[in-house]
C-alpha cells in the first residue's frame, strides 16, 4: 500500500484516488479506512508512504488518527483533505506534525502540488 | 452575522461537481413541492447550530453529479423507495462540503443529514419558522434539475 485514504465517505475516498491518477500518479496502490480506529490498525500492519485524512470522522477524528501515530512515534508523512478551512484548524494540523492541509474541493492540480513533495519517484 | 455570497456558493459547488452551477439570492422563501433534505451543522465556538434545506431532487443532481451519474438516473435513483447507498453517502458528502459556505466567520461542523423535516432533531423543525437569519437561492445546475436552497441561523 502506498497511500491509506481516511475518510468515512466512501464517495470521497473515490474522489481522491481519482485526483491522485489525474494527477499524474497511475501505479499506486491504496488503502482504505472509514475512521481513525481502522487507520490505526492499517498503519500497525502497513506502512504506506503517505497517510491522507479527513478530519470530521465518527469514532476517531483525523487530528486524534495524527496525535495518535505521532505519540506512537510512527512518523509516516500525514496530510489533511477535509472541509475544515480555518487558520485556526490549519495551525492544528501542522503544530501536531501533519505536512499539509488540503481543502476540499480540490482538483487535480491541488492534490498533485500537495503530494509531489512526498512521492518522487512513484 | 455575514452572508454566504450567491458566486461563493456557486463556485463551492461547481469546483466540487464539475459541473456549472449558479446560485441566485432570492428575498422571499422559495416556492416548492420538492420533498425536502436537511444538513444540520453545529457552529464553533459559540455551539449554535445553523440549517440547510435543500430541494431533494437539486441535492440528488449534486450528489449524482459528483459520482458522475447522469440526470436521469439520479431521478430514478430519488424516486424509488429507498435510495441507493452511494448516492445516499454522495449527497451526504455534498452537505458536508456545504459546512465551508453556511458560516462565514466561524467554523461549522456538518453534524447530521435529515430526509423531511418530520426527522430533525426536536426543536430544530420549530425553530426553523422563526429564524433569526435566513438566507434563501433557487439553484440551476448544466443538465441536471435545479431547486431551492436556503440557509436558516435558528434563535
Amino acid at each position: 500500500m502506498d497511500i491509506l485514504l481516511v475518510d468515512d465517505s466512501k464517495t470521497m475516498r473515490m474522489l481522491v484516488q481519482r485526483a491522485i491518477r489525474q494527477a499524474g500518479y497511475r501505479s499506486l496502490s491504496f488503502g482504505e479506512a472509514e475512521n481513525g480506529v481502522q487507520a490505526l490498525e492499517s498503519m500497525h500492519q502497513e506502512k504506506p508512504k503517505l497517510v491522507l485524512s479527513d478530519w470530521n470522522m465518527p469514532e476517531m477524528s483525523g487530528i486524534e488518527l495524527l496525535q495518535s501515530l505521532r505519540k506512537e512515534g510512527n512518523k509516516t508523512p500525514f496530510g489533511f483533505i477535509t472541509s475544515e478551512s480555518s487558520a485556526e484548524i490549519r495551525d492544528m494540523a501542522i503544530s501536531n506534525g501533519a505536512s499539509f492541509l488540503l481543502t476540499k474541493p480540490f482538483n487535480p492540480d491541488d492534490v498533485q502540488a500537495a503530494l509531489d513533495p512526498f512521492l518522487e519517484g512513484c | 452575522m455575514a452572508e454566504p455570497k450567491p458566486f461563493t456558493i456557486a463556485k463551492l459547488f461547481t469546483d466540487l461537481t464539475g459541473q456549472n452551477v449558479n446560485f441566485t439570492q432570492i428575498l422571499k422563501a422559495p416556492l416548492t413541492k420538492a420533498a425536502q433534505a436537511y444538513g444540520v451543522y453545529l457552529i464553533k465556538p459559540m455551539d449554535s447550530i445553523r440549517v440547510v434545506q435543500v430541494d431533494l431532487p437539486l441535492l440528488g443532481s449534486l450528489g449524482g453529479a459528483l459520482l458522475g451519474l447522469p440526470s436521469q438516473t439520479v431521478k430514478e435513483s430519488l424516486a424509488a423507495p429507498a435510495l441507493d447507498e452511494p448516492l445516499r453517502d454522495a449527497i451526504h458528502e455534498v452537505l458536508n462540503v456545504a459546512s465551508t459556505i453556511v458560516s462565514i466567520d466561524d467554523r461549522a461542523v456538518f453534524q447530521t443529514m435529515h430526509f423531511g423535516v418530520d426527522s430533525l432533531p426536536t426543536g430544530v423543525a420549530d425553530s426553523l419558522k422563526n429564524p433569526a437569519f435566513r438566507s434563501y437561492f433557487t439553484v440551476t445546475m448544466n443538465g441536471y434539475e435545479g431547486g431551492a436552497f436556503s440557509i436558516f441561523a435558528p434563535i
